[in-house]
Order: structure tokens, then sequence, then C-alpha cells
């Protein structure tokens, strides 16, 4: 029973939640668009207004107020606030909202539109949505809340029918609602739209102009409050099924609630403008221009023709390699600092030092490694006998020479993932093996390796990725210099989002690599998973 | 006899000095920069570049200190680290837990969602990112600047392999006892995962201190900057003050050294105590 | 529209007796140390403007400036003034962000005749002025007097002809231990298009065509390929310059090895002086400067790299804020910014009064050379950035890849015909 009640409780706020929001938007909407009208009205009392002269009285539906700026901020302070003093400073349009009403403000310029002289305040409508927005909006609230109580009641004691469907029909009226309620929305915006004067590039960046809000984003929102609201109800009824057995309920409740924080943020932050992107690479996209044209795959198209995005691809999975290789080594350095030494947290610390050193430094300490004449390693190499080499100009060698800089970075990190990855490794199963005569050799690779495998798994598939996102290197060290020999995909997509303002075109590539790298994921998933289940 | 006694002797120094030589190539960087931190703006800039300074100009270290408020900047670090690395860990710890131990409808896609979230080229949420906190009206806000690292994927994902390989006997013991499953996580699993939290702690920590794009992106005032952006603007598109950006980048570092050394004994020490047993 | 229930016509008379403060932002790129140049400007114009205050926040990175100053303006709250660099001119006239500074400048004191006309075209489009301009620099050769002396020839004069210049690098190259190695070197080829754009056009050729819409016909003319052919020759046939790397110009080698007195003619800007100045005054370097050389029969012509203070269209406070930005592009601001050697003034009258006070005597020099300046590519086009991208290719594979130039230059053309028309 209580099992029933709580169900139902929690079908209600849901849908009352989604009412409650969708009213939110559509009297924000209704605001924003009375506040452009009554802006425009504003702007015709101001062009008709002689600033040396005091407007007549006669036919207009106003209450023009003569005299110095500060009385009438002063009278005006009872109504806006002490913020009326921004009416003399302030170039552009405002919007007082007093608890009551809203006011729009537009300033008034001498004739050489220098000077503010005076400002128009204009009292703005209350919100003038089409009735019926309104009783859609309440209509499909109720019923919906109607037939969500019944579905969830039903889904608490039926034992057979499967819960979704029970409330499928509370959540197929909020959908409906929704809907309506969006194109309402969209066809309101437009009929404003109609009655004030088109937006064009000059208005995109005029103070003295308010932007209606954009149906698109307005119908996106409130599709946004509905599949939240669905999600819930539907996981709602899902959890209040007897049909669940209950300890796997309660297993899923309190698996959600875990991932609640992390999901919500994901969502907001990285979801969300994820398919922002995917959106955007359809578009030739530019952060200032207001022409925006929807170009379909011709992005795409263009990467894929481009030898330089192929050259890119084809240096990004070379510099991957650097990765595995670090991960030997930084086992072998893990295993080596995790003796009982004395100074061994200083050798450590030593150890993890270019992990946190800025990457200017690293350049230039490795520039100087790398240097044809008074490198270090030809230093080296001719003491040794051999020929010095052009590290880093030599197109041939500067990949490889760059790798071994990210190997030399990276290992820090990884053998500390290590170093706390062997502490998991039960001292009982060592010395168990020891007794039996294992050699440490053997007990490395036939015990420490394989107990490790979650951390080796976890370290191989954030280091290709990290490896195919990171291009502070490059940046720093070559700019994908000499002969394109070290451009990378990212530092393209860095390029191209912000060096050439092509927002669409980077969005695209990110959508490439980001394609590329789940496959490879998936792959390395596939290949090591099995073998990490089987170990732990 | 002696042969066997002198073996793990040898072995012992061998490795010691394997160790010693590995770090003094690690460490080369940073002697490299405290070295340019001592230097004169000029000396810098020779050709081959020196070693060492001519005479050590520690003077260096207060001027680069006081031409910025670096007192603020390293407050705002301070702050934008503490908040990062509180959340991220507490996000971090809970989903990591939930993905390795609930077998629950969906929890494969949920991770699927979660790694592939790993994946994102993270330069391209840039423009997102901002216009959100932006429509948010968070833009040159604390909240702003903290917003978008507020749980990191990549500790979700590694807090999920570390769950993984650890034995799950003790929380079933706990669980038949009755035990609730947030008791469970607070007081068996967490504990047990104390080096797994150290690193991730210390990894979340450089990231926050070291972040430079966004905090670059989402503020304005000069009271809300950190200490990295507060390092890069010695460095100018046709002039960069070495001495200046290095011996701030040096004071800099000092902070998350001391982190390294302050979470070291907790991923070490029960390594060094199994070795002693 | 029914139901406008109350509304207020506020009039006349600006003059106010209690100031509230007003915040006024500027934001610009530049390091601590350039930055405090602009602060007595900033000061006057506060003295000069009760119940204001500017808050100036500057960022030294060229690249996250932009990044800071276009997601600002984007989200409607920019800064209030803003140093624009020239490349970013056309982007942002395009998009309508900037204010039309004309019909201001007699309010502020600012009679645009007292720039240098060339200068100010960068930032004109039309009767429209888009920036006060700031200070500016011709791309010029820095040459090492001292080794001039040394090799015994006489020190180069503008408008020198490239043959001139080989000849001069050549006696300059030496290896001064004789162990087969050169240790010092004529000159520097620079990978960077802003090192050899002056070049390319000193021999009668462009990388692009007049109207900015094609690179086939200027990249690929014999003008063009001759004046490359020049530039790769001095690592290739004569041997007078080290291999470009690809390091970062600030790290870069070619620099280092002008400071060190082992590099004789080295082509840079104006920018270049603050880095060396303590050098200067102490006598440790003894440098000229001199235009760059021309083909014969060519002219010399050589890119102005300027910035000026802009005020976006959506500032809240333009008034103040065109008042500001006049502030700090005037003559007063100008002059302090000589004295630090960063630039050229970008007011005639007031360089002319300082260059003979100059301690670095390359002003003047520097001042000769504004004839043959003209605006660069990037401030007559929006997309020059991308087309930048692909400049150094050219030197790249004809240096590293041996290919030869005419060549390299018909395919960078096509390719840069594509990026042109997208």
């Amino acid at each position: 029973m209580t099992q029933e009640r709580r169900a139902v409780r929690w079908g209600t706020i849901l849908a009352a939640l989604w009412l409650l929001g969708v009213l939110a938007i559509v009297y924000r909407v209704g605001a924003a668009a009375e506040n452009a009208l009554a802006l425009e009205e504003a702007r015709s009392v101001a062009s008709s207004f002689d600033a040396n002269q005091r407007p007549a009285r006669t036919a207009m539906r106003y209450v023009p107020v003569a005299g110095p700026i500060v009385t009438v901020v002063r009278t005006m302070k009872r109504q806006l606030g002490p913020a009326a003093e921004r009416l003399r400073t302030e170039e552009r349009v405002l919007i007082w909202q007093t608890w009551r009403q809203r006011f729009i403000s537009l300033p008034v310029k001498d004739a050489d539109a220098w000077d503010i002289v005076g400002a128009v305040v204009v009292a703005a409508n209350p919100v003038d949505m089409p009735w019926i927005v309104w009783v859609v909006t309440v209509g499909a609230g109720l019923l919906a809340l109607g037939l969500l109580r019944r579905g969830m009641r039903l889904a608490a004691t039926d034992r057979e029918t499967a819960p979704y469907y029970l409330v499928a029909d509370g959540v197929a009226v909020l959908a409906i609602g929704t809907a309506v309620v969006a194109i309402l929305v969209r066809g309101y915006l437009q009929e404003v739209a109609m009655r004030l004067p088109p937006p064009t590039a000059i208005t995109r960046f005029d103070p003295m102009v308010l932007q209606l809000p954009n149906g698109r984003l307005v119908a996106l929102v409130v599709a946004g409050v509905w599949a939240a609201v669905a999600a819930g109800i539907l996981g709602t009824a899902w959890l209040a099924s007897p049909s669940q057995a209950l300890s796997a309920r309660r297993t899923a409740r309190t698996a959600w609630g875990f991932l609640a924080p992390s999901g919500v943020h994901l969502l907001l932050f990285t979801l969300g403008p994820l398919a922002f992107t995917a959106w955007l690479s359809l578009y030739r996209w530019d952060l200032l221009a207001t022409d925006r044209p929807f170009i379909g795959l011709a992005n795409y198209r263009e990467l894929l023709r481009d030898p330089q995005f192929w050259n890119a691809l084809k240096n990004t999975a070379l510099y991957a390699l650097y990765v595995p290789v670090t991960m030997g080594l930084a086992l072998g350095a893990a295993v080596l600092l995790n003796q009982p030494l004395r100074g061994i947290r200083v050798l450590r610390a030593m150890v993890f030092l270019p992990a946190i050193v800025s990457y200017v430094a690293i350049a230039m300490v490795w520039q100087w490694i790398y240097h044809a004449d008074y490198g270090l390693l030809n230093h080296v190499l001719q003491r040794l006998g051999g020929t010095g080499h052009d590290w880093l100009g030599d197109p041939s060698t500067a990949l490889p020479a760059l790798m071994v800089v990210s190997v030399w970075v990276q290992l820090g990190y990884q053998m500390v993932v290590y170093l706390a990855g062997l502490q998991g490794v039960p001292a009982t199963l060592l010395e168990a093996a020891r007794l039996d005569g294992a050699g440490s050799w053997t007990r490395f690779w036939r015990i420490t390796v394989p107990l490790l495998r979650p951390v080796s798994l976890y370290l191989l598939v954030t280091g290709i990725i990290w490896s195919f996102q990171v291009f502070a290197l490059v940046y720093v060290m070559t700019e994908g210099g000499p002969a394109r020999s070290t451009d990378v995909l990212v530092y393209q997509i860095y390029q191209n989002a912000w060096e050439f303002r092509r927002m669409g075109y980077a969005s695209a590539l990110s959508w490439v690599l980001f394609a590329l790298l789940i496959g490879l994921t998936v792959l390395q998933w596939r290949l090591l998973n099995r073998r990490v289940e089987h170990a732990a | 006899m002696p042969r066997n006694a002198r073996a793990p002797q040898m072995a012992r120094l061998t490795t010691a000095v394997a160790a010693v030589v590995v770090a003094v190539l690690m460490v080369a960087p940073f002697l490299w920069m405290v070295s340019t931190a001592l230097m004169g703006e000029f000396e810098v800039l020779q050709y081959p570049p020196p070693l060492l300074p001519a005479s050590p100009r520690w003077a260096n270290f207060r001027e680069a200190l006081t031409t910025l408020p670096f007192d603020r900047f390293f407050l705002n670090s301070a702050i934008v680290a503490l908040v990062t690395v509180t959340s991220q860990l507490v996000c971090g710890a809970m989903g990591g837990y939930a993905l390795a131990r609930f077998r629950f409808p969906g929890a494969r896609a949920v991770f699927a969602v979660y790694l592939g979230a790993l994946m994102v080229p993270g330069i391209v949420l840039l423009i997102p990112r901002f216009l959100l906190v932006d429509a948010l009206g968070a833009v040159d806000t604390m909240a702003g600047l903290v917003s978008a690292e507020l749980v990191s994927v990549w500790g979700v994902f590694m807090m999920r392999q570390f769950f993984i390989s650890l034995p799950r006997e003790t929380e079933d013991a706990a669980r038949i006892d009755g035990a609730g499953e947030f008791t469970i996580f607070t007081r068996i699993a967490l504990p047990m995962a104390k080096p797994a939290l150290a690193t991730f702690a210390l990894f979340a920590f450089i990231d926050a201190w070291k972040a430079l794009l966004w905090p670059l992106v989402v503020t304005r005032s000069m009271s809300l900057r950190t200490v990295e952006v507060g390092i890069a603007s010695f460095h100018g598109l046709y002039y960069a003050n070495w001495p200046y950006q290095m011996a701030a980048a040096v004071t800099a570092l000092l902070p998350v050294f001391a982190v390294f050394l302050a979470t070291q004994k907790y991923f070490t020490r029960g390594i060094q105590l199994s070795g002693l047993r | 529209m029914k139901a406008w229930s109350l509304g207020m016509l506020l009039a006349l008379c600006a003059c106010a007796p209690d100031t509230p403060v007003t915040v006024l932002r500027m934001t610009s790129w530049q390091t601590p140390a350039e930055n405090a140049l602009d602060l007595p400007a900033i000061r006057a114009f506060e003295a000069a403007h009760p119940g204001v205050r500017v808050e100036n926040e500057p960022v030294a990175n060229q690249a996250e400036y932009r990044e800071k100053v276009i997601t600002s303006i984007a989200s409607g709250a920019p800064p209030d003034v803003f140093l624009l660099d020239n490349i970013d001119v056309p982007a942002f006239v395009e998009a309508s962000v900037l204010l039309d500074l004309r019909p201001f400048a007699p309010r502020v004191g600012v009679s645009l005749d007292d720039y240098y006309p060339n200068v100010l075209e960068i930032f004109s489009r039309g009767s429209a002025v888009y920036a006060f301009p700031k200070g500016f620099s011709p791309v010029v050769y820095y040459y090492n007097r001292a080794l001039f002396e040394a090799a015994g020839i006489p020190e180069p004069t503008d408008g020198w002809t490239w043959e001139e210049f080989i000849a001069a690098a050549r006696a300059l190259t030496r290896d001064t231990d004789g162990d087969g190695v050169t240790d010092q070197w004529g000159t520097a080829v620079m990978r960077p298009f802003y090192a050899w754009q002056a070049i390319v056009w000193s021999g009668g050729g462009d990388i692009l065509a007049t109207d900015g819409q094609r690179a086939s016909g200027a990249l690929d003319s014999p003008e063009t390929i001759a004046a490359l052919e020049f530039l790769t020759s001095l690592v290739l046939t004569h041997g007078v310059a080290p291999r470009p790397n690809a390091f970062r110009a600030v790290t870069g080698n070619e620099s280092r090895l002008f400071y060190s007195g082992r590099l004789a003619l080295l082509p840079s800007g104006h920018w270049l002086i603050p880095n060396i100045r303590p050098q200067l005054a102490a006598g440790r370097l003894r440098l000229g400067v001199v235009s760059v050389p021309r083909a014969p029969g060519a002219t010399v012509a050589t890119p102005l790299f300027a910035s000026g203070w802009s005020v976006p269209r959506n500032t809240t406070h333009r008034k103040l804020a065109v008042a500001l930005a006049a502030a700090l592009a005037g003559p007063a601001a100008q002059r302090e910014r000589l004295e630090a050697g960063l630039e050229l003034s970008a007011m005639p009258s007031v360089q002319d009064a300082w260059t003979p006070h100059d301690s670095s005597g390359l002003d003047a020099a520097f001042v000769r050379q504004v004839a043959s300046g003209r605006p660069p590519w990037g401030a007559r086009i929006a997309r020059f950035r991308e087309v930048e991208a692909q400049l150094p290719d050219i030197l790249d594979q004809v240096i590293i890849q041996g290919r030869p130039v005419a060549e390299v230059t018909r395919d960078v053309a096509r390719r840069l015909d594509l990026v042109l028309a997208r």
C-alpha cells in the first residue's frame, strides 16, 4: 500500500512539475515578446519627440514628464527602484521588472546622437499570450495528472502488465500537450515578429534593440522539460511495479541515486553541448555572424576530400602509439619505485615532475635537447661515434621526437596510477606464490600483471583518448610543422574553431574524431575486457 | 652462501642506481625552470641558451609576483581547486561505485554513455559550454568558473576500474547483515578505495590548478583570474619575459608538489606495509 | 497594442550633481609591461571624467585574447573598449560588431587627419573608421653593424637589391672556429608569412589577386616565384641562412642567433626593440635598420602591422567608450609608448617630435619605411588566417622536401583558391 501511495505521489509531483515548467516558459516568452512590442512603442514616441519641445499631451496615452533628468529619475525611483540612476548613463534598452509591472526604457539622444538627453519609459503590457495556450497547457496537465494517477496505482498493484503500458496514456497526453504548446508559442512569436521591424545584421549587436526569443530554442527547451518529466514518470512506474523483484528495484534506485550527481552534470555540460555541436556541424556557423546557413553534410564532404585531414589523421594514429610504450615503462617505474628504499618518496616525486611542469618549460628543454647544433642528444651521439641530426627539423623524425616527449610527460602520471593499483594486489597471494617456489619474475607476470588488468585497461583507454585530444605539446613545440608532419586532428579542430572561426567545420571534425575514438575503444574493450572480467 | 647473500644486495644497488638515473632525467625541465627564473631578462635569449645564470637574480621572484596581484590569483586557484576536487571526488566515487557494483537495467547503456563522454574532444565543447554558462548568467562569476569541471568522467571511469579490482566479499557480508547501501559505500567501499581516491584527488587538483582556456574565456575581471592565467600573461605575441614567467610558474608548482607529497602516502603506504611484513 | 498603461517621457539636460560610479571595461593583448604604458592615459581619463572607473583587463596571448573578445561580444557583454589587431578588422567589420568612430571623432577632439593615412586606411572601410590607431610597425631588416664592420663591407642602404643582399650575406656568413660548421650567419629565413610578405611585394609579386578572391595568377606568377626562389636560395644555394625550423617565434633560433651577434640580417618589426633595449643601451649590440631588398626594377613595399582602440557596437556606454578609445590613442599615450620603444606612433606629428630623442637611433630609419608601407592582407580579407596557415608550407616543401618553387606555388595556389571559394 505504501508502495502504491508513493508511486501516485511521485507521478503527481512530476506531472505538476511539467505543468509549472511549461507555464513558466510560456510566461517568460510572452513577457519577452511584450517587452519587444513596448520598445517599439517607445521608439515611435522617441522619434516624434523633439528634444527642445515639450510633447503635447493631446491624444497620446503617455504621461510626459519634462524637466531635468535628475528630477525625473527621482520621480521614477518609486517605480523603478534605486537603479533608476542607470537611465542617465546607460546607452541601451533597459528592462525594469517590479513585482507588479515591467517597464522598458529607451534612451533619447541629441541631434548628433551623442549625449543622452532623456529617456522614454513605457510600461509593457501584461503577458498577452493567446488564451488557447493556457487552456491547452492547463487542460493537458490536469488530464495527464488524472491518467497518471490511475496508471501509477495500477502499476503498483498489477502483476502482469508492463508498467510503461499503464502510464503510457498519461505520458502521451503530456507529449501531445507539449507539442501543441510549442507550436502555438512559435506561431505567437511569428505573429509578434510581424509587428516588429525585421532583424538585420545590424540589429544583432545593437544595444537599442530587444531580441525576440528564438522560437526553435523555446521549442527545444519545452521538449527538454517534457523528456525529463517523461523519463521520471516511466522510471517511477517501473520502480513502483511489483513485477520487479524488490531487491532489483532497490538496487536500481540506489544505482540511479549514486549516478545522479555526475549524470546531471554530464547531461548539462557534455552531452547537451555535444548534441549542439552535432547540429552545428550541419551549418556554416560563426559565433559573430548573423547569417548561419544550413549546408547539410558539406562540412563532412569537405573534410573527407581534404588531404590535410587525412594527413592529420595519419599523424594522430601514429602519435597514439606512444601510449603502450609509456604504459610498459610506467609499470616498470612503479615496480621499481615500489621498493622500501630510503628517499624513495623523493624519487617518486621527481618522476612525477614532468606531469606537472608547464608545457612551455617542457618545450624549451626538449628543443634544447633536440637542437641540431648544440643539442644534448646530438652531442651524446657524436661522442658515441654517430652523426648528428636535426630531429625536429626533419619531417620523418619530428613526430617520433614529439612521441618521446609525450612518453616522458605521461610516465609519472601513469606510474602513479600503477602504484595505486599495486596496492590492490593482495600480499597474501604473492606470499603464497613465493612459498610455492615461484620466482619474483614469475610472480610479477602471473599475479601482479593479471591483477592489474583493470588498471591497465583504464590507462590504455584513457591514454589513447588523451593522445587523440591533447595538442598542447604540438602547439608549443612545432605548430604542426615541419611540412605538416606533426599536424594532428585536435590541432585542426582548435584552429578551425578559434583561429578561423569555422565552428561548423570544427564540429564536423570533432564528430569524426569522436566516432573514431568510440570505434577504437569498443575494439580495445572487446579485445581486453574479456580477460579483465576473467581476472577479476 | 655468500653469493646468495650478495645477489639481493646487488639487485638492490642496481635498482637504486636505475631509480636515481630515471629521476634525474625527469627532473631536468624543473631545474631548467628554476635556472631560467634566476636569469636576467636577456640572458635567456642567448645562443646557445645558457644552462645556469651568470649570477642568480632572486629579485625576479619578487618582481614577477608583484607585477600582477598574484596573491589574489592564488586564492582564486585555491578556491577553484578545492571546490572542483571535492565535487569530483564525491561524484566520481559515487558514480564509479554504482557502475562497478550494481547490476540494473540500463547499466551497460549508462556506462557506454559515460565512456562515450570521455571521448568528446574537449576543445569543441568550449563554445557550447560558454553559451550555456552565459544563458545561466554565470559568466564572470566564481560559479561559472567552477561549473564546467564539477564532474570528471575520467574520475568516474577510474573509480569504476578500481572498485572492480577490489574484492566485494566484505560489502556482501555487510549487506547480509542488513546495512544500508549508502552505509556500505561510505563505511566499507570508500576506505578500501583510499589509494584510488588519493590518486584521483591528485589528478583532479592538477587539472584544476593548470586549467587555462576555460578560466580565461569565462572570466573577465582581474579579481577572478587564476594563477595559470596570470602566468600566461608574461607571454606576449612577440615578446616573452621568460624569467618572470618561470619565476611565477615555479611558485605555482609548489602547491601541486605539496599535494603530491601529501597524497603520496595514501597510495603507497599499503605497499610499504606489505613489503615489510 | 491595447492597454499601454503608463508611459513616461523624460527629457532634457544631463547635468548631474550626485554622480554614480560608471564602470568602463577595456581589454587588450599586452604583457604587464606593455599594459603599464596605458596606465597614465587611463588615470588622466578618470581624472577628466569624475564618477567613471576604468577596469583594465589585459590578456597577454593574442590567440586567447581573441577568444575572449569574440565570446564576450557574442554574449552581449562586451568590453567597452578593446584593442583591435589589423588581422581582425575584416571579420569584425563584416559581422557589424564595431562602431563607426568617424562621426564621433570631432566630439572627442580627434582629428583623423592627424594619423598616417596608410595606417588609418587599415582600420577604414569607405568613410567609416573602426579604430583609433595606437601604433604600427613596418617590416624591415635589422642588421648588426659590428658584423658588417668586421667583414669590411659597407652598411646596406634602403632600396638595395637582391643581388646586393646576397653578396652581403655571403660575406657575413663565416665559420669562425674552422670546424667546418657555420657559426655566423648572413641572414635568416623564417617560416611565418609576416616575415617574408615584404620580399614578395618588393619583387613585384603578391600572394593573392588584387580583389583577394583568388591566389592563382598571383602566387604562381613569375614575380612571386622569383621572390620565393630568392628567399629559398638563401638556404639552399648560398647557404647564408640556417634551415628554418618549426619552433614558435618566441622560442625561435633566429632571434637567439641575432641577439648573440651571430646573425647579421634579421627580418622583423619594431616590436623587437623592447627585447633588446638594455643591450642597445649598454652598447653590446649595435644595430641598424634597412628596407627589405627588392628585385631589380621593382619598388620596395612592406606591410604595416597596426593595432588600434575599438568600441564594440553593443557597448552600453558608447559616449564614454569613444572618449576612452580616443584618450588611449591620443598624443600623450602615443608618446608614452614611443618612449618604451614598442612601435612607431600612428601620428606623424608625435613621431616626428620624438625621433630626434630616440636613444636607439633606429626610429629615423623606421620612419623612412612608412612611405613604402601597405595594409597587410590580413587587414583586407576576412579569411586571411586560413590563407596564412597554408603559406609556411611553401618554404617547407621547397627547402625541406626539395620541390621546385613553381610546382609548389601552383599547388598551394590551387588549395588557396578552394579556401577562398568556400
